[in-house]
């Protein structure tokens, strides 16, 4: 219950010491790349970006692929219906009475790199980098954004909340299941109408809950004199390192190597 | 008859970097009749070893044997109704509309005839001092202590023969708090075999039969309470302490350098002075 997707992995990498704002602006560029990815080489050079960044981050390769796993099956399930059924020029081989295009395969490959190499991406990010610093870096990254009155610090603060209560709730929803379940609750009901009753006595408990620690943080905040971001200062002050250098000349690399691809190269 | 965990071992998201061994080498036997406390300092495993006693958590090896039954995954609905299990702040998983719901909710699904059902509730009002006109008042309208006292009812409807609960005085006022201790005798006098989570050891001195230390996932000694607070420095070197009036006479022995008998719950201390002075004060 309690390990979660995405969930920061204490470390000491070069990736993990960078700051937050460089490697949300790495995973940006990166993420925006992948999309635009349209030939093999293209395809080849953002996967090897995405595999210089994992090596240096030194996420065990499990929990990159325990990330993939939610979306696996519906990838498999689409490369065998794209295998089947789209049609192009030349065919590799025939199962049965239909023929598997060579197209068809390229395109699969192609979807399910795309796939693949956007979750990495983010959750590279997401393991590397505690929750606290990233609503840090995206206030930073999203403060020019104040003279068209955008909230910004507002927005980081509602989601560093946010993320600050989701394991909570996780955890308080584990707990109120099990209490209930030792006074008897049955979760298990294959009628669904049963089955949504049955969460009843899970989700009272867990919205009172929630409501009454949602009034004490709001009570803990403005008697701590919170009055939103003017003025205020920071504990942890980003700090730009020689690691964010080396992140930030990497991305530099990659960013001019795709323009020249797509440019100069055309390829 | 009796609960027996024999050796058990449990580890907390394993394979992942926060991968805890929260319970290792772990036997304990619970003897039917009795009040055990099971005390120990913060993280060492008091929840994760009550959650094995009635199956919501499974060990990673090792058995729990109940009345000489092994605990298995198709005995649970049956065992639990044998184990209450009262989580610490129970009353935060109330949720029916009224009172007399809310307790009779452990009984949905034995469908038991009405009377029954009612005849259950009282009962377990009665024996926790829920007062009869609260029984149709809404349970978020009740005190603090009046909640937990609900709370505990719900559990007893269903008639367990062994009761858990996990630090039932905690965060009650000390009026409450004394009751709370007192209804843990009456359920031991009512026929229940009563396991519970304390960290006030003075609480354990006065109410318990027998006390389990457990520390960092180990039962690091078990034995009567007068066993366990004779060992001070033990106690105090894994986080603990003892019950402050054996603190006072150790203190007082130590001072004045008369030779005073362990004494652990107040009552043994009043009979001492009592003894004492009858005799003409403490010599000097
Ligand atoms: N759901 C969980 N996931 C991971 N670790 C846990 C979980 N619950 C408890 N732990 C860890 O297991 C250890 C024992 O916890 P617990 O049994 O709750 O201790 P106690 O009740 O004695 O304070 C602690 O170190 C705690 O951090
Ligand atoms: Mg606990």
């Amino acid at each position: 219950m309690r390990i979660s997707l995405g969930r920061y992995i204490p470390g000491k990498s070069l990736f993990h010491k960078a700051d937050p704002r460089s490697k949300i602006i790495w995973t940006i560029v990166m993420m925006v790349f992948i999309l635009l990815c349209t030939t093999r080489w293209q395809y080849l050079m953002a996967t090897v970006f995405v595999m210089i960044v994992f090596l240096i981050s030194g996420i065990p390769l499990k929990y990159i692929l325990k990330s993939l796993r939610p979306v696996a099956v519906l990838m498999i399930i689409t490369t065998v219906f794209n295998l089947v059924f789209y049609k192009g020029t030349t065919v590799l081989f025939a199962i049965g009475s239909f023929n598997v295009y060579r197209e068809a395969l390229f395109l699969s490959i192609k979807m399910i790199l795309r796939i693949f190499m956007l979750i990495v991406s983010a959750s590279l990010l997401t393991y590397t980098t505690t929750s606290v610093a990233i609503t840090d870096g995206i206030e930073y990254l999203l403060r020019p954004l104040a003279i068209i009155k955008f909230p910004a610090h507002e927005i980081a603060m509602m989601m560093s909340i946010a993320l600050r209560f989701i394991p909570m709730f996780a955890d308080e929803t584990d707990k109120i299941i099990k209490a209930q379940s030792s006074r008897g609750a049955e979760f298990d009901s294959k009628n669904v109408f049963k089955k949504i009753k049955s969460y009843v006595p899970v989700l009272i408990p867990l919205f009172v809950g929630a409501f009454k620690s949602a009034e004490d943080m709001s009570v803990a905040m403005e008697s701590r004199c919170y009055r939103g971001g003017k003025g205020r200062t920071k504990f942890k002050v980003l700090k730009f390192t020689k690691y964010d250098l080396i992140l930030l000349i990497i991305t530099a690399v990659f960013c001019t190597g795709v323009i020249l691809m797509k440019t100069v190269f055309k390829i | 008859m009796s609960i027996k965990l024999e050796d058990i071992k449990y580890t907390y998201m394993p394979g992942t970097p926060f991968e805890k061994v929260a319970l290792s080498d772990l036997y304990l036997e619970i003897r039917e009749g009795e009040i055990l406390a099971l005390i120990g300092p913060t993280g060492s495993g008091k929840t994760t070893l009550l959650q094995h006693i009635n199956g919501l958590l499974r060990p990673d090896s090792g058995s729990v044997f109940i009345d000489g039954e092994e605990l298995t995954k198709k005995n649970l609905f049956k065992i639990r109704q044998k184990i209450g299990y009262v989580f610490q702040y129970p009353e935060q998983q109330l949720f029916e509309e009224t009172v007399f719901k809310d307790i009779a909710f452990g009984l949905n699904r034995l469908k038991l005839p009405e009377d029954e059902v009612r005849a259950r509730v009282y009962d377990a009002a009665r024996l926790v001092g829920v007062s009869e006109n609260l029984l149709e008042r809404s349970v978020f309208d009740l005190s603090g202590g009046e909640k937990r006292r609900v709370a505990i009812c719900g559990v007893l409807v269903t008639k367990p023969k062994y009761l858990m609960l996990d630090e039932p005085a905690s965060g009650l006022d000390p009026e409450g708090k004394n009751a709370m201790l007192r209804l843990l005798k009456t359920f031991r006098d009512a026929g229940i075999t009563v396991i519970f989570v304390s960290h006030n050891m003075n609480d354990v001195a006065e109410t318990a039969d027998r006390v389990v230390v457990i520390n960092d996932g180990r039962i690091e000694r078990q034995g009567t309470p007068r066993e366990i607070f004779t060992e001070h420095d033990f106690l105090s070197g894994i986080g603990l302490s003892v019950p402050d009036v054996t603190d006072f006479f150790r203190l007082l022995s130590e001072r004045t350098g008369v030779e005073i008998p362990d004494i652990i719950t107040l009552d043994e201390g009043y009979a001492y002075l009592r003894d004492v002075y009858s005799k003409g004060g403490i010599p000097s």
